[in-house]
């Protein structure tokens, strides 16, 4: 499994990608950094939404994303402040619902997941704190297994023990399962420490991309 | 399963978590439609004045089955229920299929209802005409038309 951007190009609100050209086999990690507004989540946003708003090809697996929409976001586990679930009802029956569209969604792996982050299933999502709602979106993207999660600033403005041990749950899902993991982060620091490999976006084009420590 | 039947069972689901809200939605829409419905009796010779009237109520009561299919109301916000499956592999063209299914046998009955009632109020008041057929007719499509647009405007809007 891998994914690759060929010349995407496209624009957004206040935002436009510029020929962005990369891949990232499986098993690996890719951060992307930029200032606000150089298109770091549009690059992400891309693959989910369902119409194509860009040319150029984003593959995963050598197919093209948009051909097979709905059959590629059942590979993708999207974390991010900006997806939304059901917010007047608990964990649980979010997964419930949901659940319906996640052919290979593992109820035990999901409860087991929950447990393991210390989040209660039974909680109202609209109840949760920030953290916690992030960890369970973390468990209901590996309940089903994808092969590429994207991570959308999902530790900002998080307490250091809360992403320590975010990145520990990523790196155990790494090695459990032949996963991507691309990484949407401000913080420096837990690029480096993370990432095997670094993209660097300025107002939309992709300036540099390479080995962590080369960029 | 068929893609299309996921979605089904969702709105199945969704139904059982939030039966109170069907409940009242069903008894509201069943006031309206025991409102207006039978003024359908009377023929359209007669009763000009009632079509906006009929209209109206029985377009309201489609706006009010359809919407709990649509938007969801949580604490004190509400939204379209396409802005989570928007994250979901699951393709919008079949949201709205299956959506405009419900509308469509809703409608469908409907309008059996409103031309049988029509034909018998012409046909007592001995005043049938072709305006009797086409009355019932094109109010119905027309309640079709407003809750068809009403789930195009708002499975559209969040999907893009």
């Amino acid at each position: 499994m891998g994914l690759e951007y060929v010349h995407v190009t496209g624009k957004g609100k206040g935002f436009r990608l510029e020929d962005v050209s990369f891949s990232l086999e499986s098993g690996y990690v890719m951060g992307l950094v930029g200032k606000n507004g150089a298109g770091k989540s549009m690059l992400l946003r891309y693959m989910i939404k369902e119409k194509k708003w860009y040319t150029g090809q984003i593959l995963l697996d050598g197919k093209e994303i948009h051909k097979e929409w709905a059959l590629s976001m059942r590979k993708i586990g999207y974390v991010s402040e900006d997806r939304k679930f059901f917010v007047g009802i608990s964990a649980y029956e979010n997964a419930k619902l949901l659940s319906l569209y996640y052919p290979a969604f593992d109820w035990i792996k999901f409860e087991e997941q929950m447990k393991r982050m210390n989040v209660s299933s039974e909680k109202i999502i609209g109840k949760m704190s920030r953290g916690e709602r992030i960890k369970f979106q973390m468990a209901f993207a590996m309940a089903y297994s994808p092969k590429l999660y994207l991570l959308d600033e999902a530790t900002a403005g998080m307490d250091p023990i809360f992403v320590r041990e975010f990145y520990r749950i990523v790196r155990e899902c790494m090695e459990e399962e032949d996963v991507s993991v691309i990484l949407v982060t401000h913080n420096m620091e837990e690029l480096c420490r993370i990432a095997d490999y670094v993209g660097v976006l300025e107002q939309g084009r992709l300036v540099s991309f390479g080995e962590n420590e080369e960029v | 399963m068929k893609e299309i039947e996921r979605v089904r069972q969702f709105d199945q689901e969704w139904q059982k978590l939030h039966d109170y809200e069907w409940v009242i939605s069903k008894f509201i829409m069943a006031i309206l439609l025991f409102c207006s419905t039978p003024l359908y009796v009377i023929p359209f010779q007669e009763g000009e004045v009632l079509v906006i009237n009929v209209l109206l109520l029985q377009g309201i009561a489609v706006w009010i089955y359809m919407r709990p299919y649509l938007v969801v109301k949580e604490e004190r916000n509400q939204y379209s229920i396409t802005s989570v499956f928007a994250f979901c592999p699951i393709d919008s063209y079949l949201v709205r299929k299956v959506r405009v299914g419900y509308l469509r046998r809703f409608c469908g009955i409907l309008s059996i209802v409103n031309i049988l009632l029509q034909q018998l109020g012409a046909w007592l008041g001995k005043t049938w005409g072709i305006e009797n057929l086409l009355y019932p007719i094109l109010g119905s499509a027309l309640v079709y038309a407003c809750g068809y647009l009403y789930i195009w405007s708002l499975t559209r809007q969040e999907r893009k």
